[in-house]
């Protein structure tokens, strides 16, 4: 994939997700004022005037955009490029965005979110402890590819400190579906 | 007051609040290294663990971690030319070329010099603007307090140049995050959906972790990068850094100052107080202009700036309870469990825990430039270590930290939701820290707003100071707008003229 075909689809993208996020925000400050006013005394107040000045920013956000894109030549549209940073697509370059949204990076997106599912779904079976143990058993060899004595080393570092952090502060760790067997 | 600030310095001298300030430092300093994770993930870490402690200690441990977190953020942008976090970009334009000319053990050693001389001007500020501002600040009521929430929030709005509505509803959706729960006025339950894990509302140590650090392991363990590069060169260059900062001393003091005085603007200072620094550093330079190849005033400037803001940022925070950025938002929501209210009671009942800040602010700025200079061959070994060896210990850590918020399950549900919103925001170029500013003020502006309206009805939008507030936040809101429209008018009208000839 070439640099101008990897840029014209992250900043697409960009803006395809910026949408949806905003209409679904738009629905969310709709309902906060509708609800809102149901509410007794002063507690309607602030839900009102977020939804009554949320929907008018996005409104107007529209607005703007719709009027901007009838003004502007084509091929210039403004794009933000990260937290807070704009910049014109015209001007853009592959370092101005903060993420490359490539297939390889929704790729590794995606790989890692399993991990993190699988994760979870050992700590609803398992408990934290036993969990942790079993994630980072398996992270440390089959991902980060770290050696048989560094990964049970990690593991047994980490459940250690583990288990001192609850004995010193008290902190309790999630119970699973098997914890008690 | 001078009593208050011996008694402070006495309160942080003891040893445990000592141990807990150190471990903050030492927290900080791990964060900072790691590109991306800002003071605010260091935040969003320790909140959940300062349950129950006792104020100083937490305060301790929670400002030395946001301190050191500017000082130690210079590794990855001196050594990869990446940024550590967002107030040390600039540091990166002659930082990195010093680094690759095999000069980075100079550069690290003057960034670290200056900042803690930087971080101890601000904190002296932030002692001056006490003894100025408690008359100013006491003066103040409700209605003007809830105008301040709202000029933060459209300050924070403004953040994201030229795309103010991203900001504002990032703002605006914090807020709406932040009514969850029970009204504080009233009892009733809100947007609570039956669900008795949403009857207290959300944390903002669960919001926090989500928003900010979930999304940043995620493009971490994306990109696997190795946190630094192995080629570069680290060692000796402290004895030439301490010519640079006697040579450049006034250079110190000036973006001590400019980044003082930024960090004290609700929302602006993170992200751009270190070019502001570097640009008045480029400017007010004399001699040879290599600015951008390796200029050591150009790692001088900004690193300066960058700590002192730290101290500027903490007099809207604890005077007014109004958060400058994301670091400090989380660190009102640290005082509000330590069982402390930010706002005129810090200059007043509990002046003597705004002394303490100050002291930890010194301590921890000289304490932290002091241990980067030591550890600086040792961090470099951290920062080999590739994202994806680190990122399944940062989880454990982080979901460790979402379940201590209320030990309940949807703790950590709401922290792979919040962390969805937030990877979703980042992707979308959507501001977080306004989102997480919205969150923390909902409850002040919903309080200040039911006494203006219990004490005054709704006149209390005529009082005078509330109406010119009100001009000021219009005028952040819509100025830059409409100079824009009436520039493109204005050019629109120049084309057509040049046109008819």
């Amino acid at each position: 994939m070439g640099p101008s075909r990897l840029l014209g689809d992250s900043v697409s993208f960009q803006i395809r997700l910026r949408n949806c996020y905003y209409v679904f925000f738009l629905g969310i400050f709709l309902y906060v004022g509708i609800v809102g006013r149901s509410f007794a005394g002063s507690s309607k107040y602030l839900p009102m005037i977020i939804g009554i000045v949320g929907v008018i920013i996005v409104t107007l956000d529209a607005v703007t955009i719709a009027y901007g894109s009838r003004r502007r030549p084509v091929g210039s549209e403004r794009v933000v490029a990260g937290e807070g940073d704009e910049v014109a697509v015209g001007a853009l370059t592959v370092s101005d965005i903060a993420t490359e949204h490539s297939a390889a990076y929704f790729r590794e997106v995606g790989g890692f979110v399993a991990w993190v599912a699988g994760y979870v779904a050992l700590i609803v079976l398992l408990g934290f402890t036993l969990a942790t143990a079993v994630f980072l058993l398996s992270y440390l060899r089959l991902s980060a590819k770290w050696g048989y004595f560094a990964t049970v080393v990690g593991v047994v570092v980490t459940v250690g400190l583990l288990a001192v952090l609850s004995s010193t502060f008290g902190i309790d760790w999630p119970d699973g579906v098997f914890s008690s067997l | 007051m001078l009593e208050s600030l011996g008694l402070a310095l006495e309160l942080v001298m003891n040893p445990v609040h000592l141990r807990w300030l150190l471990l903050g430092v030492g927290v900080g300093l791990i964060i900072g290294i790691i590109p991306g994770l800002g003071g605010t993930v260091g935040m969003a870490i320790l909140l959940p663990f300062i349950f129950g402690m006792d104020p100083l200690s937490g305060i301790a441990m929670l400002v030395g971690m946001a301190a050191i977190t500017q000082t130690s953020d210079t590794f990855p942008s001196v050594l990869l030319g990446v940024p550590g976090s967002s107030g040390s970009q600039a540091t990166i334009m002659d930082g990195y070329p010093l680094a690759q000319r095999g000069e980075a053990g100079r550069a690290l050693n003057a960034a670290f010099m200056v900042s803690a001389i930087g971080g101890v001007i601000g904190a002296i500020a932030l002692l001056g603007i006490i003894f100025i501002a408690r008359p100013i600040v006491l003066a103040f009521g409700p209605p003007e307090l809830f105008m301040f929430a709202m000029l933060a929030l459209s300050i924070v709005g403004t953040l994201t140049k030229g795309a103010l509505f991203l900001g504002l509803v990032s703002g605006i959706t914090g807020l709406a995050i932040g009514i969850v729960g029970l009204a504080p006025q009233v009892g009733e339950l809100r947007f609570t959906f039956g669900s008795l894990y949403l009857m207290d509302g959300f944390s903002i140590a669960v919001l926090s972790l989500g928003l900010f650090a979930l999304p940043e392991i995620v493009d971490l363990v994306a990109h696997n990068r190795a946190i630094a590069d192995t080629s570069v060169q680290v060692s000796g260059g402290r004895r030439e850094a301490m010519k640079d900062v006697w040579r450049n001393k006034a250079l110190v003091v000036r973006t001590a100052a400019i980044g003082t005085g930024i960090g004290m603007l609700p929302g602006v200072g993170g992200s751009v107080v270190d070019w502001i620094a570097y640009g008045a550093t480029v400017r007010t330079s004399r001699g040879d202009n290599t600015f951008g190849k390796g200029d050591i005033r150009g790692v001088i400037g900004p690193e300066s700036a960058n700590n002192a803001k730290e101290g500027g940022s903490l007099i809207p925070t604890l005077l007014f309870g109004i958060p400058g950025s994301g670091t400090t938002a989380m660190l009102i929501g640290g005082l509000i469990m330590l069982g402390l209210q930010p706002g005129q009671n810090m200059i007043t009942t509990n002046l003597h825990i705004t002394m303490a800040v100050v002291w930890t602010l010194v301590i921890a700025n000289v304490v932290g430039a002091l241990t980067c200079m030591l550890l600086i061959k040792r961090v470099i070994r951290i920062s080999l270590i590739p994202a994806r060896s680190l990122a399944p210990f940062l989880l454990v850590v982080f979901l460790v930290g979402a379940y201590q918020t209320t030990r309940n399950w949807g703790d950590i549900v709401a922290f792979f939701v919040f962390g969805l919103l937030g990877w979703v925001m980042k992707q979308a170029g959507v501001p977080r820290p306004p989102l997480l500013i919205g969150f923390v003020i909902a409850t002040t502006v919903e309080r200040y707003l039911h006494i203006s309206v219990g004490f005054y009805g709704w006149s209390w939008i005529t009082k005078p100071l509330v109406l010119v507030l009100l001009i000021v936040i219009l005028f952040i809101l819509f100025g830059g707008q409409i100079r824009n429209l009436r520039e493109a008018r204005r050019l629109q009208r120049s084309g057509g003229d040049r046109g008819a000839v």
